[in-house]
C-alpha cells in the first residue's frame, strides 16, 4: 500500500528530475535566441545561413534560427504574427511591404539608424526604398529592376536576334510570333503570356507617364490603360506568341511555376536578380536585356527597387540585437561575399566594391545590366496602398485568366480592372 | 440500516469523482482547444480583426456583407454546392457498387477490401493531391495516356476552368473506402432467409437489389449520406494543393474553406472569415437538420 510519506517522497523525486533539466535551460537562456524567417530558393537559404554564421562567431551567446517559407511564406507569416509568436527578423518585398508595416507589425528602424545600423556607405535613396509614411520600417538588402530573360541560344538556332533595350512593344511582338514559328514546338512559346504581371503592368503604365496607384492610394490607370494591356497579350496569344491559357493559369508569379521555368517559354519578364534562380532550372545559358519599350522618347518604365526587405517584428524582444543583425547583413563585406548577388546588387558600396571582382560570369551579366540601365532610370513610384496584393491575387490574376479563356474581351477587362481596384484598394 | 446507505451514496460520489476524473482530459480538451476558440470565433465574427492589430467591434456588419456584398461568397458558394452535389451521389453510388460485389463471396475478399479502402487512408493527403496535381496536368499521365491510346490531346485538366472542378470530384470519389466499410457491414446484417424466399418467388438479383438490399440498407445509405455531405462542405486540401491555394483558375475550385482562408490569412480578414465560417456552420447544421427531417419518409428502421 502507497503510504502518504511514499507519495510525498516520489512527489519530491520527480520534483527533484524536473528541476534538473530547469537548470540546464537556464544555462541556455544566456544564449539569445533569433528567429530570422524568409523564402527562396536553397541558394538563398545557403547563403543567408552562411551570413548568419559568421554574425554568431563574431557575436559570442547569439545564435540564429533561420526559418524558410515556401509558397505559404504569407500566411505562415500572417498566422504566426496573429498568435504573437512573429520571428524577430522576417523578409518583405516591395508588393507586401505596406500591408505588414501598415498594419503595425514592423518596428520602426529610425532610431537605430546612423548609431546601431551604419548608413554612410549605403548607395544614395537606398533608405528612401524602405520608408513608409516618413518611417524606415524596413532595410532594403538588395537592388534590382525589372528585366527581359532569355534563352541565347534559341537565338541563335533560329537565326533571330534577341531584343535588345531598343526593342519596343510591337517589334516584341512580331519577334514573339517569328520565334515561335521559327522553334516549332509542341507547348513551347517564345514568351509567357505575362498579362498577368501585375509589376509589369506598373513599368508599362510608367512608360506611359501613368502610376499603378498615386501617392493618396487611388489608381492612376484608366480603365483604356487596363484594356490596352489586356488587348496587347490577347493578341499576341491569338497570334500564336506567347503561352496559352491553360499554360499561363498555373503561373503563380514565383519562379517555380513560371511559364519559362517550366519549359513553355524561352523568355520571361522578371526581375534582374532572379537570373541566377531561373539558369539554375535552364538547360542553357540564359541573358538578360530590359523591358521592350514604348518608344526611344518615352520613358522606360525602369527603376531601381528593392529586392527585398528585413523587417524587424515589432514584438521582437531584442530589438537592438536585430538592428546589428540587420547592419552586419548589409554592411559587412565579409557577409556580403557570403551573400553575393543572389538578392540583387548590394546596397552598400564598398561591399560592391569588394565582392565585384569574386562574383561568377552569371552575376556579373546583372550587375552590368543594373549599370547599364544607369540614364534611363525613372523615380521609384509611390509604396503600394494597403489591399495591393489583394488586388493582385484575386482581381489582376484572375482578370488575366478569363481573358486567355475568353470569357472577357479585354474592353470589360479594363473596366473590371479599374472597379476592382477601386473597390479593394485602401487608400 | 442508514450506515450502509451513507456508505453506498459516498461510494456512488467516488464513481463520479473518478468518472470526471477519467473524463477530464477530453474535457479539458474540449474546453480549451473546441469551445474557446468557438467563442473566441464568434466574437472575432463581430469584429474587423485583421491578425495583426487589435479588433475592433463593428456588430453585424461582415454578416451583412457576406450576405449583400460579396461576388466571391456567391462563387464559392457555388463551387462547393456543386462539389457537394456531385461527389457525394456518385461517391456513395460507387461504394455500394463496391461493396455488393465484394459482398458476393470473392474469394480474398479481406485483401480487396483493404486495396479498395487504401484511396480513403490516403486520399486526404497531401501528397495524393500533389500526385492528382500530376494525372491530370497538361503533360500528365492521363493525357499521355489519351494520347497512346486513341491519339487524342487532352486539355490541362487542372488548369482549365471548366475541368478543375471535376478532377476533384473525381478525386472524393475516389476516396470511397470508408462508406464502402460500413455498406460491407450493412449489407452483412440484411438476413439471408430473404433473398431466398424472394428467389423462390422467383425474383431476378436486380429486382432483389431495389425490394429488399436498397430498402433495408437505408438506415446505412442514410448514416454516410450525412457523413460524407458534412465531410464535402469542408473539403479544403485537395482544392488548396491542386490550385496552389488560389481556388483557381478563375476561382473554379474555390471552396468554401479555400475562400474563407484566403480572407483570414491573405486577405488579412480574421473577423470576416470568422463569419463565413459561423455561416458555413449554419448551412451543414441545416442541410444535416433537412435530412433527418426527409429521413422519416425514405429510411425503414427495422423496427
Amino acid at each position: 500500500m502507497l503510504s502518504r510519506r511514499d507519495t510525498l517522497r516520489g512527489g519530491l523525486a520527480l520534483g527533484a528530475t524536473t528541476l534538473a533539466p530547469a537548470a540546464g535551460f537556464n544555462a541556455l537562456a544566456a544564449e539569445t535566441v533569433m528567429r530570422l524567417y524568409w523564402w527562396g530558393t536553397p541558394t538563398r537559404t545557403e547563403r543567408t545561413l552562411g551570413a548568419a554564421r559568421l554574425f554568431e562567431a563574431a557575436n559570442a551567446g547569439v545564435k540564429i534560427n533561420g526559418e524558410v517559407g515556401g509558397a505559404d511564406y504569407w500566411s505562415k507569416l500572417t498566422t504566426m504574427i496573429a498568435g504573437g509568436n512573429a520571428p524577430d527578423i522576417y523578409q518583405l518585398e516591395p508588393g507586401r511591404f505596406p500591408d505588414y508595416s501598415r498594419r503595425g507589425a514592423t518596428r520602426p528602424l529610425d532610431e537605430y539608424l546612423g548609431k546601431i545600423i551604419r548608413t554612410d556607405r549605403l548607395a544614395p535613396g537606398v533608405l528612401a526604398l524602405g520608408t513608409l509614411d516618413g518611417k524606415v520600417t524596413g532595410m532594403p538588402l538588395s537592388l534590382n529592376a525589372f528585366a527581359l530573360l532569355y534563352h541565347a541560344e534559341v537565338f541563335k538556332e533560329a537565326g533571330i536576334a534577341p531584343p535588345t533595350a531598343k526593342t519596343n512593344w510591337d517589334q516584341f511582338a512580331k519577334l514573339c510570333v517569328d520565334l515561335t514559328k521559327a522553334m516549332g514546338k509542341k507547348n513551347v512559346w517564345a514568351v509567357g503570356n505575362c498579362s498577368r504581371y501585375m509589376q509589369t503592368f506598373q513599368s508599362w503604365l510608367l512608360q506611359r507617364g501613368k502610376l499603378i496607384f498615386t501617392p493618396e492610394g487611388r489608381p492612376g490607370f484608366d480603365a483604356k490603360d487596363g484594356a490596352e494591356w489586356f488587348a496587347y497579350w490577347d493578341a499576341l496569344a491569338k497570334a500564336g506568341g506567347c503561352a496559352n491559357a491553360e499554360v499561363q493559369a498555373l503561373d503563380k508569379a514565383n519562379v517555380d511555376s513560371n511559364q519559362m521555368a517550366r519549359g513553355n517559354a524561352v523568355m520571361t519578364l522578371s526581375y534582374s536578380n532572379l537570373l541566377a534562380a531561373y539558369q539554375a532550372v535552364a538547360k542553357a545559358p540564359l541573358d538578360i536585356t530590359s523591358l521592350p519599350i514604348q518608344s526611344e522618347s518615352t520613358p522606360s518604365g525602369l527603376f531601381y527597387r528593392p529586392g527585398l526587405h528585413w523587417s524587424i517584428a515589432s514584438t521582437a524582444k531584442s530589438p537592438e540585437l536585430a538592428a546589428r543583425f540587420i547592419d552586419f547583413f548589409i554592411n559587412d563585406v565579409e557577409a556580403g561575399k557570403v551573400l553575393g548577388v543572389e538578392r540583387g546588387a548590394p546596397v552598400n558600396l564598398d561591399v560592391m566594391a569588394a565582392i565585384a571582382p569574386t562574383i561568377d560570369p552569371l552575376e556579373r551579366k546583372v550587375l552590368d545590366y543594373l549599370k547599364a540601365i544607369e540614364g534611363r532610370v525613372v523615380p521609384y513610384p509611390p509604396p503600394y496602398p494597403l489591399g495591393t496584393s489583394e488586388f493582385d491575387e484575386r482581381s489582376f490574376r484572375s482578370i488575366a485568366d478569363k481573358v486567355a479563356f475568353g470569357q472577357l474581351s479585354p474592353t470589360k477587362a479594363g473596366e473590371q480592372l479599374l472597379a476592382d481596384a477601386l473597390r479593394i484598394i485602401k487608400p | 440500516m442508514p450506515n450502509a446507505a451513507a456508505a453506498s451514496a459516498r461510494a456512488v460520489q467516488g464513481d463520479d469523482l473518478a468518472g470526471y476524473g477519467f473524463l477530464l482530459p477530453w474535457l479539458l480538451g474540449f474546453l480549451l482547444l473546441t469551445l474557446g476558440p468557438v467563442a473566441a470565433s464568434f466574437y472575432l465574427s463581430l469584429t474587423d480583426y485583421s491578425g495583426l492589430s487589435a479588433p475592433n467591434w463593428v456588430g453585424i456588419e461582415n454578416y451583412t456583407r457576406i450576405a449583400t456584398d460579396d461576388p466571391r461568397f456567391i462563387t464559392a458558394m457555388t463551387v462547393t454546392f456543386t462539389f457537394v452535389l456531385l461527389s457525394v451521389p456518385l461517391k456513395l453510388i460507387f461504394a455500394l457498387g463496391v461493396a455488393v460485389a465484394l459482398n458476393k463471396g470473392l474469394t480474398g475478399l479481406s485483401f480487396f477490401r483493404a486495396v479498395f479502402y487504401l484511396p480513403s487512408l490516403i486520399g486526404g493527403s497531401v501528397a495524393i493531391a500533389v500526385l492528382w496535381r500530376q494525372v491530370f496536368a497538361g503533360d500528365g499521365l492521363l493525357n499521355q495516356a489519351l494520347h497512346t491510346l486513341f491519339g487524342y490531346e487532352g486539355p490541362s485538366w487542372i488548369a482549365n476552368p471548366s475541368t478543375s472542378l471535376y478532377t476533384l470530384v473525381l478525386l472524393a470519389v475516389w476516396q470511397f473506402g470508408s462508406s464502402m466499410i460500413i455498406f460491407l457491414a450493412g449489407l452483412r446484417q440484411i438476413p439471408q432467409d430473404i433473398y431466398e424466399a424472394a428467389s423462390i418467388d422467383g425474383a431476378q438479383p436486380v429486382r432483389q437489389f431495389f425490394k429488399i438490399t436498397l430498402p433495408l440498407l437505408t438506415p446505412v445509405i442514410f448514416f454516410n449520406a450525412v457523413i460524407q455531405t458534412i465531410d464535402a462542405f469542408k473539403a479544403f486540401t485537395s482544392a488548396f494543393v491542386i490550385s496552389d491555394g488560389t481556388g483557381g483558375p478563375i476561382d473554379s475550385t474555390l471552396f468554401y474553406t479555400l475562400y474563407l482562408y484566403q480572407e483570414a490569412f491573405t486577405n488579412f480578414r480574421f473577423g470576416y472569415a470568422s463569419a463565413l465560417a459561423w455561416i458555413l456552420v449554419l448551412i451543414i447544421a441545416a442541410f444535416t437538420a433537412l435530412s433527418f427531417l426527409s429521413a422519416r419518409y425514405w429510411v425503414h428502421y427495422d423496427d
